[in-house]
């Protein structure tokens, strides 16, 4: 198989989100505001992309066994660097995302991929891991997008309609699960030959 | 009464899953089976439990020699092993709930509630019986959650679910209406 394929593939049909329902727990708790949901998708896709080629550059080093392990490693120390980086560029950005930049290294998706890369080669690796960031960084967008918009009537921050009208459950943790399951929804309603039956799986490195 | 107001808080008010969203990844790969996500989120509140007594002791050597930047990394190992370990004697422990070919390894480590809860419970001034209660009960709010999950999944089995929204759409709009449930607690803090 190409390695161009894996890319391709990775934006919609196997869109990390939608389809694989991997990394749900970013795209619902840091998308009530547009900013911070594209800050964290940047992040998470820049993370992945260094982890995916490193995971491949060293799959025939690792041990199965170990291979955990050292994926977890791998992870931590490139958010452990992303997180430095955040705190000496962008610290007010930094103190918005909180907790979920650490968890960035437990991230399903982030994990799957490095899945992914321990049995392809470092190009496929890379295509794939372009493809699941952009995947997901869309994903990210359009979530954002809604979830501010309805929930505070705002654009990255610009007011767009008065907040009277407003739905604030939206903004507010439940209504990240209804928009996510909603947008899904209209996923498969839109594309449903583009559809995989979606089986959780949870991946085991 | 402190302890009672922060096991309370972690459970209902700051629940890990629904309204923090650290398991809601975790609550849609859970298994269908109730006795299988039961023995699996045990296991959850056992290892989050563990992980954070050991980092909570190798938080205080970290700052001791100030190295505290490589918290994460240490954190993170931790857990691995720890849930390698677990996921070994889990297997002995429930032999004929689990199949050999289905892996948890996968399940407990890409569950950010552990990582969270450890990083909750070393990061906020605790003391080390503090830091034991509240990682303790983050977990167990999870347990509550996939509890009532699963409960709710088999009737959803039932249901008659348009075409668009069965399968993964619904249990998020189920979670929603949940965490809008869960909300509530909010009105008690």
């Amino acid at each position: 198989m190409r390695p161009l394929h894996f890319f391709t593939e990775s934006i919609i049909r196997k869109n990390p989100v939608f389809v694989m329902l991997l990394a749900l727990c970013p795209a619902a708790g840091m998308s009530a505001f547009l900013s911070d949901a594209l800050m964290l998708g940047g992040l998470t896709c820049g993370v992945l992309l260094f982890a995916e080629m490193l995971m491949a550059l060293l799959r025939k080093v690792i041990v199965p066994q170990a291979r955990l392990t050292v994926c977890l490693m791998i992870v931590a120390f490139l958010v452990t660097v992303a997180d430095m980086m955040m705190q000496a560029c962008l610290p007010v950005q930094r103190e918005r995302l909180g907790l979920f930049l650490p968890l960035i290294t437990v991230n399903c998706m982030v994990l799957h991929g490095m899945n992914f890369a321990a049995r392809h080669t470092v190009s496929a690796a890379l295509w794939h891991a372009l493809g699941t960031g952009i995947g997901f960084w869309l994903v990210m967008a359009l979530v954002g997008t809604v979830r501010e918009l309805l929930g505070s009537g705002s654009l990255f921050g610009y007011v767009i309609y008065p907040s009277q009208f407003t739905i604030p459950v939206i903004a507010g943790a439940s209504g990240a699960l209804l928009v996510l399951g909603c947008l899904m929804a209209l996923f498969n309603h839109l594309l449903p030959e583009k559809r995989t039956p979606a089986i959780p799986k949870y991946v085991d490195p | 009464m402190t302890y009672f107001a922060l096991i309370f808080t972690a459970v209902f008010i700051n629940n890990m899953a629904l309204t923090q969203f650290f398991g809601v990844g975790i609550l849609l790969f859970a298994p269908d089976n109730q006795k299988q996500s039961l023995w699996l989120s045990a296991a959850l509140v056992v290892i989050t439990t563990l992980s954070a007594a050991v980092c909570y002791l190798l938080d205080i050597l970290l700052r001791v020699w100030d190295v505290h930047f490589l918290t994460l990394l240490i954190d993170v190992t931790v857990i691995a092993i720890i849930v390698e370990a677990a996921v070994f004697v889990l297997r002995r422990i429930a032999k004929s709930c689990f199949s050999k070919k289905q892996p948890l390894a996968g399940w407990f480590v890409s569950n950010a509630t552990i990582l969270a809860a450890v990083n909750l419970a070393t990061q906020s001034d605790y003391t080390f019986s503090g830091a034991l209660a509240s990682a303790a009960s983050a977990a167990a709010g999870v347990l509550l959650v996939m509890a009532l999950f699963t409960a709710i999944r088999q009737q959803l089995l039932l249901a008659d679910v348009p075409p668009s929204f069965r399968g993964a759409p619904i249990e998020l709009v189920t979670l929603g209406i949940l965490a809008m449930a869960f909300a509530g607690f909010l009105g008690i803090s």
